[in-house]
């Protein structure tokens, strides 16, 4: 018999992965791990407003078109809020930097053809009000950069 | 009761006997999902390699390092992956091959998670297949079965390995109910949290230029409906254990949670895709009614079970 096969072997490794699997529950850690995790997504308390640093494309017109993730070199919307996470800790230099990469990409971009601008910024809305009326919403704005499109 | 019915009882909730068809079906299912994630993930996956070091926040056996590994070691363990998870689909000398898929899978995906955000929709997936290839699953519907001259007579130690799998899902689900208990207590059940997340997030989703559900945005303006939401949210999650107790209650119990996802899917715009094409569900039911006549009209495997105990 293998040794896998002993009804003790496979009643010991099943209860070591399960008690693996119940550990960040059982002594929480500072931060989200994988594959163990305390499965803790959507269980804090959240207040009523939105706070989100992202970046827009200008268009001629005034009109502002968030940024997908594929600009930020992601298809995973959380990954590109990380990196523009990151880069708002590192300060205006790199601030500056990704922005002024994001306009050449923006420029080329067949579907942001009326794009002037590129802005990164920070804003705050009260997060049920937005969907009635998104200016009215907005409690506060800060712009880190702004680069032109230039072609 | 006596003290040997108990005990009894408990082999037999443990490790009921059942065919060895079952889990290798388990194990063929879970493993076309995990290719079939890794080819469709595959540029996510690899991408990492181009992410700047400086984002660098390791997870699970990745902590190892302290900075990024060479690309060339994501490809390798890219490549690796492929090669044991096809001889785990399988069945190739499946008590090396197996543990060896789960490594390289979860260095693979975790490596990809070590970026600053983990994906929650992998746990699940990494989880069976790691206690996939500490079973005996390859003892049917196999390489390693055909070698050996047909598949292995139904045991316990399959029942066993269907029941850490069930075991192991519904332990997922406790763990998530549990959670919200212990951060918020009782107060999630009132609803309001989970209205702010779902409209935090479809908020924040749309602000970053990704796909957002307009459904979801929608439904936040609508209160009444979240109690009902956050009570059915929790009874599928800390409800789950009632699903090990019988077939049927773990087969309605899958149904239930499979809506859940879908709701989810509707209002959050959150896609578990091994949840919702039912793949994380396989031990609850009898895999191989679907997976052998499948296999025979391919040519892979006798039209006809051994035998088959439910």
């Amino acid at each position: 018999m293998f040794l896998l096969d002993h009804p003790v072997t496979q009643v010991s490794l099943a209860a070591a992965t399960l008690l693996a699997l119940a550990s960040p529950t059982i002594w929480p850690k500072e931060r989200d791990d994988f594959p163990l995790s305390p499965y803790a997504m959507f269980s804090s308390r959240q207040d009523d407003t939105t706070r989100v640093t992202h970046v827009v494309a200008i268009l001629e017109d005034g009109r502002e078109v968030p940024l997908a993730p594929r600009f930020l070199g992601t298809d995973e919307v959380l990954q590109a809020k990380v990196t523009l996470m990151r880069v708002l800790k590192r300060g205006k230099r790199e601030q500056v930097d990704l922005c002024e990469e994001l306009a050449k990409k923006v420029a080329v971009d067949p579907d942001l053809g009326g794009a002037v601008a590129v802005e990164m910024r920070t804003v705050t809305y009260r997060t049920m009000d937005y969907f009635v009326d998104p200016k009215a919403a907005l409690l506060k704005k800060n712009v880190h950069a702004r680069c032109k499109v230039e072609r | 009761m006596t003290r040997e019915s108990v005990r009894q009882y408990a082999v037999d909730f443990l490790r009921p006997v059942m065919p060895s068809e079952r889990l290798a079906a388990v194990r063929i299912l879970t493993a076309l999902f995990a290719l079939i994630y890794l080819a469709v993930r595959g540029p996510g996956i690899l991408a990492a390699v181009h992410q700047a070091p400086h984002l660098f926040q390791p997870v699970g056996p990745v902590k190892l390092l302290d900075t990024p590994a060479a690309p060339l070691v994501t490809y390798l363990f890219y490549a690796l992956s492929w090669v044991f998870g096809v001889a785990f689909l399988v069945g190739y000398r499946f008590r090396l091959t197996a543990p060896a898929f789960a490594f390289s899978l979860l260095w693979v995906l975790a490596y990809r998670n070590s970026w600053g955000m983990v994906f929650h929709t992998e746990n699940l997936m990494m989880l069976h297949i790691t206690l996939l290839s500490l079973s005996d699953a390859g003892a049917a519907l196999s390489l390693d079965a055909k070698r050996a001259g047909g598949a292995a007579e139904a045991d316990r130690r399959f029942g066993f390995g269907i029941r850490v799998l069930s075991i192991g899902t519904v332990t997922a689900y406790v763990l998530a109910g549990v959670a919200k208990i212990k951060v918020t207590g009782l107060e999630w059940a009132s609803g309001d949290i989970l209205r702010n997340h779902i409209a935090n997030d479809n908020l924040r989703k749309m602000l970053l230029g990704d796909s957002y559900s307009e459904i979801g945005m929608w439904l936040a303006q609508t209160p009444q409906i979240f109690p009902f939401l956050a009570m059915f949210s929790l009874a599928v999650e800390l409800g789950a254990p009632i699903g090990l107790f019988s077939a049927r209650l773990g087969q309605l119990w899958c149904l239930v949670t499979w809506g859940f996802h879908v709701g989810v899917l509707i209002v959050m715009w959150v896609f578990f895709p091994y949840n919702l094409f039912w793949f994380s569900f396989a031990s609850f039911f009898h895999a191989e009614k679907l997976v052998m006549p499948v296999l025979a009209r391919l040519a892979f495997a006798p039209r006809a079970s051994s035998t088959v105990v439910c």
